[in-house]
């Protein structure tokens, strides 16, 4: 067929095609606009916070084989959660941590995190500072040497497009949740959780159970990714959660959370925390959830029963910032048992819109038994309309990427005093960086995406330089340069 | 959210963009939903994209992403019932040419398709379709060369359907 002849028959269609439509009302594009905004910052910013404080998963090579066993999980019990005290004193205290609890073995260089669900890197986690896994559209994946190699360490038989979220307490001892299903369809979830003690070698299942949504339909795929998180988190070999969160067809979110004491051989289910699935425990017993927003739409919760109950924690700004409202998006990350970091951002109204005034932590050093403020103001040009990627390297480095498309890097190594700023040279690489983790002051990595909240930034693709795709970034340097690192295949 | 020249942009372009995706997708609804999907999109950073060399491309290239990234075929039934009071019956009939390419095109990857039309439909040349879908020259080139062929072969040499020669 000639050239001429086919672009006059293709052109046909799309002839066809442009005469066969007008325009719609302006007013219904800006109703899916807000929705997808509303999506945008309940779900994907949700989906970016979770993983900070959850994990991943992944598929078995020995018993089971492929199907999921049909376990129904039992209705919650009653949650029992106690708001936030209205009034917010100038020190920040929430009830001691029960001494008497067991401190957790150990705790990996940085929570995971969720990266674009539509992006090549779905989510990723540094573990140590040579070491940590990436899940990609195509593997899970491990690198120990610093993101430099990779070895795929899906487990067997387990579709990679099926992972729900991962997460590993040290280089060899790991989770991975996976649903029965590609997409998640229909009002009923399957998932099942993946352990491994031997660095993804041998990979051993359990069912979670199967989640009812109470006639919803889950609406897995929309927005080409995740449907359901599945985020596990452990502070020890025995002793972890898995929080789950569906969106539905209908926009309302279900949340459930697990609990097990032997490893994940077995699960019980508990209340579904305020801010599931935004969940943190720094001990067996004491775990942290965020609702997101400013004062009277979210706030930070804690559990000292291992997340059967749940007790709202004030914060306030400090007087430098009075006037202003907290903001949080996601939970705690603990260093130790004892060291926190709680991002948080200092927000004003002005003119009809959020200013952000301040950046940084609520910090502490007793287990989270009172919460002090360490923040560095922003310029205007600074501010971000979405995310803030922040994270504490050790107890006295702290970071936060900044400005249109990150293009710097705010460094204090006082543990909040004074901050330094230098470029990141990411500004018009990526639309935005939607997770942040170092694990000690010169080493880590970072997620790019498309969006990382309310408003892209950065860049937006055609422009040639500009790389939306979703991609892991390492640096060695503190964040003054960063380097690709995406897993191959 | 985006204002008065943002509408404008909207209503000149909307039709065109359908007709575009018309031969990606195969089908005028399911790209009536990308199109909407990108126009929205685009009313929330209009203060951004309109500043762009061309904000149509922008709004086509996130259309295109949407198409293929499968997410008309995740939307539910809901989505579908808002694709904007436009019921299917609404859509005038085809020539029997027009449902032959469609068919055809149909049995191409998305990726040819995507190259095919920004070639033969918005005639661009392939260094620029390159650029815009950030692929070498010679991938754009040899997508370009192997949808010619195929659609050749399925449509036949004078234009008829293959089903014949496949019997």
């Amino acid at each position: 067929m000639r050239d001429e002849e086919l672009r006059r028959r293709i052109g046909a269609v799309a002839e066809h095609g442009e005469q066969a439509v007008s325009p719609p009302d302006p007013a219904l594009l800006y109703r899916r606009a807000r929705r997808r905004l509303a999506r945008l910052t309940a779900l994907s910013v949700l989906l970016a916070c979770a993983l900070l404080a959850g994990g991943l998963a992944v598929r078995t090579s020995l018993a089971g084989g492929d199907r999921f066993p049909a376990v129904t999980v039992p209705p919650a019990p009653q949650t029992t959660v106690v708001p936030s005290p209205t009034t917010q004193p100038p020190g920040t205290t929430a009830p001691p941590t029960t001494r008497s609890e067991t401190a957790p073995d150990r705790f990996p260089a940085a929570p995971p995190m969720v990266g674009d669900a539509e992006g090549t890197v779905l989510a990723a986690q540094l573990v140590t500072p040579a070491s940590g896994w990436a899940l990609t559209t195509s593997r899970l994946a491990w690198t120990g040497d610093g993101a430099r190699s990779w070895r795929t360490i899906t487990p067997p038989r387990v579709p990679v497009g099926r992972l729900r979220g991962a997460f590993f307490l040290d280089p060899r001892t790991g989770w991975a949740v996976a649903s029965a299903k590609d997409r998640e369809t229909g009002s009923r979830v399957q998932l099942a959780v993946y352990r491994t003690g031997d660095a993804g070698a041998i990979w051993r299942w359990s069912a979670l159970g199967e989640l009812d949504l109470g006639g919803d339909n889950a609406a897995g795929g929309y927005e080409g990714g995740f449907g359901v998180l599945a985020l596990p988190s452990f502070v020890d070999r025995r002793h972890g959660w898995v929080a789950v969160q569906t969106s539905s067809d209908t926009y309302q979110a279900h949340s459930f959370l697990f609990r097990t004491t032997d490893g994940g051989a077995t699960w019980d289910r508990l209340p579904s925390p305020p801010g599931a699935p935004q969940v943190a425990f720094s001990s067996r017993t004491t775990g942290w959830s965020v609702v997101q927003g400013g004062p009277g739409a979210g706030g930070l919760y804690q559990t000292t029963d291992a997340g059967r109950s749940w007790r709202g924690v004030a914060l306030a700004p400090p007087a430098a910032l009075r006037g202003t409202s907290v903001r949080l998006r996601e939970p705690p990350t603990f260093k130790s048992r004892r060291d926190g970091f709680l991002p948080v951002e200092f927000v004003r109204q002005e003119g009809g819109r959020p200013r952000i005034l301040a950046a940084g932590f609520f910090v502490t050093a007793d287990g989270g038994a009172s919460w002090a403020p360490r923040y560095v103001p922003l310029a205007e040009e600074d501010e971000e309309h979405g995310l803030l990627p922040q994270a504490a390297a050790d107890r006295r480095t702290l970071l936060a990427l900044v400005g249109n498309g990150a293009r710097k890097v705010l460094t204090s190594r006082d543990g909040g005093g004074r901050w330094s700023v230098a470029t990141s040279g990411l500004e018009g690489r990526y639309p935005a960086v939607r997770g942040l983790a170092f694990a000690d002051p010169g080493t880590g990595w970072a997620v790019t995406g498309r969006s990382a909240g309310s408003l892209e930034n950065g860049c937006q693709p055609p422009t040639p330089q500009c790389d939306d795709r979703g991609v892991l970034l390492r640096t060695t340097d503190g964040g003054a340069t960063w380097s690709a690192a995406t897993p191959g295949g | 959210m985006a204002g008065g020249d943002f509408e404008a942009f909207y209503r000149a372009n909307y039709a065109r963009l359908v007709g575009q995706m018309v031969p990606v997708v195969g089908d005028v609804h399911e790209a009536e939903d990308v199109v909407q999907e990108a126009f929205a999109r685009a009313s929330l950073h209009w203060s951004r994209v309109r500043g762009y060399h061309a904000p149509e491309a922008w709004v086509r290239r996130v259309a295109l992403n949407y198409a293929l990234s499968g997410l008309r075929r995740a939307r539910s039934r809901r989505l579908v019932v808002e694709r904007l009071a436009r019921p299917a019956e609404a859509v005038p009939a085809a020539s029997a040419e027009v449902v032959d390419m469609v068919a055809a095109l149909r049995r191409l990857p998305l990726r040819q398709r995507e190259v095919l039309v920004l070639y033969y439909v918005v005639e661009l040349p392939v260094e620029e379709i390159g650029r815009q879908l950030r692929l070498p020259v010679g991938t754009v080139k040899s997508r370009l060369a192997r949808g010619r062929t195929a659609l050749a072969r399925l449509l036949g040499a004078d234009g008829s359907r293959e089903e014949a020669s496949h019997a």
